[in-house]
């Protein structure tokens, strides 16, 4: 499959910030779970007053905004075909996110709300940030071989994470902010006992043709270049799965504990146990396997634009990573000749970390500075100053992502979704998106007579059915032409 | 894949390749000076108005 559809789910926490006024905690209520779900609640209440077009869950830029498990907002991008697309309209939700916090403070300027697009809050406590791609039923038949390349890709796709201090006093840093929930490699299950590979089964149509990969495992990007070359580097492994050019699995002894033990390895050199090999191999070294195996496959079959963009970049990045010096114990970092701190984010906060401990920072400063890395408040966020200040790398324009909030991509469904958000918004019809499949529209109407279950003719003539079952379908004239005839006659 | 949209490419490093005590030893330039100050700064105002409290209010339900 090499034309591809891809969207991210990111789950966002919501604090409010309480300075010693009680009575204001309990204007949200004291449970926690209450409290969060009436925050994430009131957030998308605003999505109206921002003037983004919206249908039930569903908006204008053909994405989803809801609340998920465990009273997180939750943004699901609109289905896309291209990275540069996926991490536009990623960063368009970080973007539409933050307005609706700044609508929530617009009502109410003491609230101290905070918005952080991160992984794990101070309790130990997880939530997601998902990728769903589509593939082959034979890729996923296949789908073991993708496993040390997920548990290693941490190295340059994760956000980075402070620990609590050892014994001793001394810093601890992790690069995956996710890596510690993982318990097995396979698992149908979302919560509590998490696996590598979600196998958890949805229904989607062309079963034949297309299986949904859905994988729990990534950190939430802030950096545009890291999210960019996570998805990149996944789009090129997935078709050197499909064209069964990963034939020769580097199976890992204990893909779980290896997650857990490289998202401690700062040099990615530490050496993980093969399965019936006694020879072991690095992260590092598996990514340039991986990439190897890549860079032979594209050399018999032309890469596009876009592949050889991320081929490229992924090989960099791993040279990059081959001469970062991290001093242990205690976590500097010695020496960066890649630069990457401009383009990965553990290696970003990593620096900054560092810096705020030469002056003197303590742990417990450390730890508000990595979850400030993760504000989405410009204000207020670590890594939006650094971007600000130029000294991370921005992948797309900034324009492109404003449009993005109400623009959807032009080439799959979410565009054909978008048009009837767009053009049904603000007019008397509910619009039901029973989900991304299929929307169902009916007039409002006054007369009881005409909402009487008998009347069948009527019943039908004020409703319309739009399939959205062909991913890869962005346009659909005769849906539009039907949408245009029945808002001229019930809108 | 497709691409329907311009990627930024990430500034590239040029000239000769730099020994890691060359990079360590090379001064910053005063552009790049301010904007580390500035940094610093920012840093620190922001760990001044988070509070000491701030953490311990950074309790979520686990998700998915």
């Amino acid at each position: 499959m090499h034309q591809r559809i891809f969207g991210t789910e990111c789950e966002y926490a919501p604090v409010c910030h309480q300075p010693g006024d009680e009575t204001r905690q309990d204007a949200f209520g004291s449970n926690l779970l209450e409290r969060q779900k009436l925050i994430a609640t009131r957030l998308m209440t605003g999505v109206r007053a921002l003037g983004i077009p919206v249908a039930g869950e569903f908006l204008g830029n053909g994405g989803r905004l809801y609340v998920d498990r465990g009273g997180h907002p939750e943004y699901a991008t609109p289905e896309c075909r291209s990275v540069a697309d996926l991490v536009t309209h990623e960063i368009a939700g970080d973007r539409i996110m933050r307005r609706l916090t700044q609508e929530m403070h617009a009502s109410d300027a003491a609230l101290r709300l905070h918005v952080y697009k991160n992984n794990v809050d101070l309790y130990g406590h997880t939530y997601g940030g998902h990728e769903n791609y589509l593939i082959t039923p034979q890729g996923m038949e296949q789908v073991a071989c993708l496993i040390p390349f997920l548990v290693t890709r941490q190295i340059y796709a994760g956000a980075g994470k402070v620990m609590t201090s050892d014994r001793d006093g001394v810093f601890g840093f992790q690069i995956s902010q996710r890596a510690d929930f993982f318990d097995c490699t396979y698992s149908d299950r979302t919560s509590e006992v998490r696996g590598i590979i979600n196998i958890r089964k949805r229904e989607i149509t062309r079963m034949d043709q297309s299986r949904r990969l859905h994988l729990i495992i990534g950190d939430s990007n802030m950096s545009q270049y890291t999210l960019g070359l996570k998805i990149g580097t996944l789009l090129l492994m997935l078709r050197l799965l499909e064209a069964g050019a990963l034939d020769e699995p580097l199976e890992l002894a204990a893909p779980a504990a290896a997650l857990k033990a490289v998202s401690r390895d700062l040099h990615a050199g530490l050496e993980i146990k093969r399965q019936g090999r006694s020879r072991h191999l690095s992260a590092l070294e598996i990514q340039s396997i991986c990439l190897d195996k890549a860079l032979q496959f594209y050399a018999a079959h032309a890469p596009d634009a876009q592949e050889a963009y991320w081929l490229e970049q992924w090989g960099q990045v791993l040279h990059g990573l081959g001469a970062l010096r991290v001093r242990q114990p205690g976590m500097v970092l010695e020496s960066d000749p890649g630069d990457l701190k401009r383009r990965i984010d553990w290696i970003l906060k990593l620096w900054l970390l560092d810096r705020s401990r030469a002056k003197g920072a303590d742990e417990h400063q450390l730890k508000m500075l990595d979850l400030k890395y993760h504000d989405l408040d410009p204000a207020d966020s670590l890594y939006e100053r650094c971007l600000a200040l130029d000294l991370a790398d921005r992948l797309i324009p900034e324009e492109d992502i404003a449009r993005a909030s109400c623009e959807p991509p032009g080439d799959t469904r979410a565009h054909l979704r978008a048009m009837v958000v767009q053009r049904t918004f603000g007019k008397k019809l509910d619009v039901e998106i029973e989900n991304w499949e299929r929307i169902r529209i009916q007039a409002q109407i006054n007369d009881p007579q005409a909402r009487h279950c008998f009347n069948r003719v009527k019943c039908a003539l004020n409703s319309l059915g739009i399939q959205l079952q062909d991913p890869f379908r962005a346009h659909d004239p005769q849906a539009m032409e039907d949408l245009h005839r029945f808002i001229e006659r019930w809108g | 894949m497709a691409d329907t949209r311009q990627i930024k490419k990430p500034k590239k490093k040029t000239g000769q390749k730099k020994t890691d005590q060359q990079e360590q030893a090379a001064p910053l330039s005063k552009e790049k000076e301010k904007k580390l100050k500035e940094l610093d700064n920012y840093i620190e105002g922001v760990l001044e108005e988070a509070g000491e409290d701030f953490l311990d209010q950074f309790k979520q339900i686990e998700g998915e």
